[in-house]
């Protein structure tokens, strides 16, 4: 499978294909992550575009093998910072809304229990500042590895498992016991 | 729904890479990876690369289109990337500073003995500088460290900064500093006025250049594609006048006027402006990659792109022209055809005119043309394995002083450091600067017989390398503790 870099290197060369396969791979990651950091999906949606739209207008100041992913997370980082500056505030709001396909379950009860256990992460959330959520979408999120989040951040590898623990001492405190209680342990 | 986004191996429990957390918070991190979040259609997805192709396509295939801007500035975050950057900011704040002081006054000159030369620098809070963006002064003489001012607006680091008569003017954004360039006192400092609401201020344009008592500076907001150029007093930081250059992003001040790149009208012009009023004088056609301006003359370098018959916009290749117009009118006194290459745009195509030639970079090579008809009087000679990297160059006593990256020698930790004949373009000497882990470096200016550089490593760590003008030996080294976001150097 071509690496990222090698895909953006084709695309530059006139290759359309190689884009195409980009935005396949980056897309949905790119929207959930904008959606852990801002909690709106349609700012989620749009965040995502503009951040292709500028990797592609920008592309002419990629060198291969220049990492391709910080350089992308780069991007939708300073949009979401771009946005929380712009709109005059440091916390959003996470819990602005939540995506309709998310309602599509059969079981009302489930459906309602779902939603509560969304609403006291969401409301948890809310309490972290933007670089702590930022290092839980991109660890927990994206699953990326300690390094590969340094690496993207920008930041050593220390920070990034500092930042964690505090990030997730503080969502703790924020979410309501029950909640984690009834956390299935999937890994 | 899927929560990860990615197809790695789960981030709980990698003991190589993760301190083992608690199982309390593991039982969180557990807890956040059931955020349900909104996934994208295969359709919304297909219809986002849709609007990329054609937007790809339409972004050069209306001829004769631009080069790309310069490149966007921003906040650290990956140290490479950043330190690329960098380069481009000391790039562009010693251009302009070196292009204010080719053209200033000598009233403006300061006196012999009356100030010190610095070097300014502006912190970036990264891993290994976390506190607030500072303005640091260091002694050109030795690289002592003598003042250091903290800037409290968190989103408008500076990103330009010169030094000038004797003050220190910085900007962020749409906020400008003036200190005091012997001690760091806060002289004045202002909001600069912008007509819309939520702008994005990505991009370094212009500079800051000082000429008769009068700050210049440039803003471009990337969401409306604008950009104003503004005349403060450098008193007081007061708002003279304002243009407004719709999305381009490079002026010069010479002569009592102010040459701007400007997109008005659905065209690309080069528009000269009263220095004192903001008046317009004259505007002529064309898209403008680099100003220069000497007696009666404006010359210009413009570049458009094209794509060959059959060929895609990823096919289009640069075709550049050097013009000499008349500072009064704006007429065009000859134009000859130059060799550009990919590269050569706003950042890198600086040209420098010294006596009876222009000096101009183009993306590769350094060539000198005839001032009086543009005929090429010689291009240096080099094999770079990376051509188009930004060589920022400085032309001292028929000197030129050249330095060049280690990604454009092909490798790391080695950033040359060139000094080639004007009159022949013969290099006189060449000297290595070893750095083990530099990536990429700037040359900060050129001041009392010294060269100053700066180096970045992939660290994010910094260093000011003093070197002798005469043969480029090691006068100083003067380690900093942050990465840069500017640097400049003056009295």
């Amino acid at each position: 499978m071509a690496t990222n870099e090698e895909l953006f290197q084709e695309w530059q060369s006139g290759k359309a294909d190689a884009l195409t396969t980009l935005v396949q791979r980056y897309h949905a990651p790119l929207v959930a992550h904008f959606y852990r950091l801002l909690g709106d999906a349609h700012l989620a949606e749009d965040l995502a575009q503009d951040t292709f739209f500028r990797l592609v207008r920008n592309a002419r100041s990629y060198r291969y093998p220049q990492p391709f992913l910080p350089w992308l997370y780069r991007i939708a980082r300073n949009l979401a910072l771009n946005y929380q500056e712009s709109a005059y505030h440091r916390y959003v709001d996470l819990q602005a809304d939540l995506p309709e396909t998310l309602m599509d379950d059969a079981d009302p009860q489930a459906w309602v229990e779902r939603q509560e256990r969304q609403a006291d992460l969401l409301n948890a959330l809310a309490h972290l500042s933007f670089e702590q959520r930022e290092v839980l979408s991109l660890r927990f999120g994206q699953e990326l590895s300690v390094n590969e989040a340094a690496e993207v951040l920008g930041v050593p590898v220390g920070t990034i498992k500092s930042r964690t623990f505090s990030a997730l001492r503080l969502l703790r405190t924020y979410l309501e016991p029950t909640s984690l209680q009834q956390t299935e342990r999937r890994f | 729904m899927a929560n990860s986004d990615h197809q790695h191996a789960t981030p709980f429990d990698d003991d190589n890479e993760t301190e083992p957390l608690p199982e309390e918070l593991r039982q969180v991190a557990r807890r956040y990876a059931t955020l349900q979040v909104p996934r994208p259609t295969s359709e919304e997805t297909n219809r986002l690369i849709a609007r990329l192709q054609i937007s790809t396509s339409q972004d050069l295939s209306h001829l004769p289109v631009r080069p790309p801007r310069r490149r966007r500035r921003v906040s650290p975050f990956l140290e490479m990337l950043a330190a690329v950057l960098v380069v481009g900011v000391v790039v562009g704040s010693f251009l302009f500073v070196l292009a204010a002081r080719l053209h200033q006054p000598p009233a403006q000159q300061p006196a012999q003995g009356e100030a010190q030369n610095i070097i300014v620098s502006v912190s970036a809070n990264t891993k290994i500088f976390s506190g607030k963006p500072t303005i640091v002064a260091n002694r050109a003489s030795d690289g002592k460290h003598i003042w250091s001012y903290v800037i409290d607006q968190q989103f408008a680091v500076p990103t330009v900064i010169t030094v000038q008569a004797h003050v220190v003017y910085a900007r962020g954004k749409e906020q400008v500093y003036a200190l005091r360039a012997s001690d760091g006192k806060l002289l004045w400092h202002i909001s600069l006025p912008w007509p819309s609401s939520s702008p994005d201020f990505g991009h370094d344009a212009g500079g800051l250049v000082l000429d008769h008592g009068t700050i210049f500076t440039q803003l471009l907001d990337d969401v409306s594609e604008t950009s104003i150029l503004f005349a403060l007093r450098a008193n007081d930081g007061r708002v003279l006048w304002q243009y407004q250059a719709g999305g381009e992003e490079l002026f010069t001040v010479a002569g009592g006027k102010v040459y701007v790149a400007a997109y008005l009208d659905n065209k690309y012009q080069l528009v000269a402006l009263q220095e004192t009023t903001g008046h317009f004088l004259w505007s002529y056609d064309g898209a403008i990659s680099s100003i220069a301006q000497q007696d009666n003359r404006v010359y210009v370098v413009s570049i458009v792109w094209t794509i060959p018959q059959g060929g895609t916009p990823l096919d289009a290749k640069p075709g550049g022209t050097l013009l000499a117009l008349s500072a009064q009118h704006g007429t065009v006194l000859w134009s000859s055809k130059i060799v550009t290459t990919f590269a050569a745009r706003a950042d890198v195509g600086h040209m420098i005119i010294e006596k009876d030639q222009i000096i101009f970079f183009n993306g590769s090579h350094f060539c000198a043309y005839q001032i009086s008809d543009g005929h090429e009087l010689w291009c240096s000679q080099h094999d770079p394995s990376d051509a188009g990297s930004i060589i920022p160059f400085a032309l001292v006593n028929n000197t030129i002083y050249a330095t060049y990256p280690p990604l454009f020698l092909g490798g790391q930790g080695v950033t040359q450091v060139e000094a080639l004949d004007s009159n022949t373009g013969k290099v006189l000497w060449s000297k290595n600067v070893l750095d083990p882990q530099s990536l990429m470096h700037g040359l900060i200016a050129i001041m009392d017989d010294s060269i100053y550089l700066l180096v970045s490593r992939p660290s994010g760590a910094e260093s000011i390398y003093a070197l002798s003008l005469n043969d480029g030996h090691q006068l100083w080294q003067y380690d900093f503790p942050f990465m840069t976001l500017a640097t400049a150097a003056g009295s």
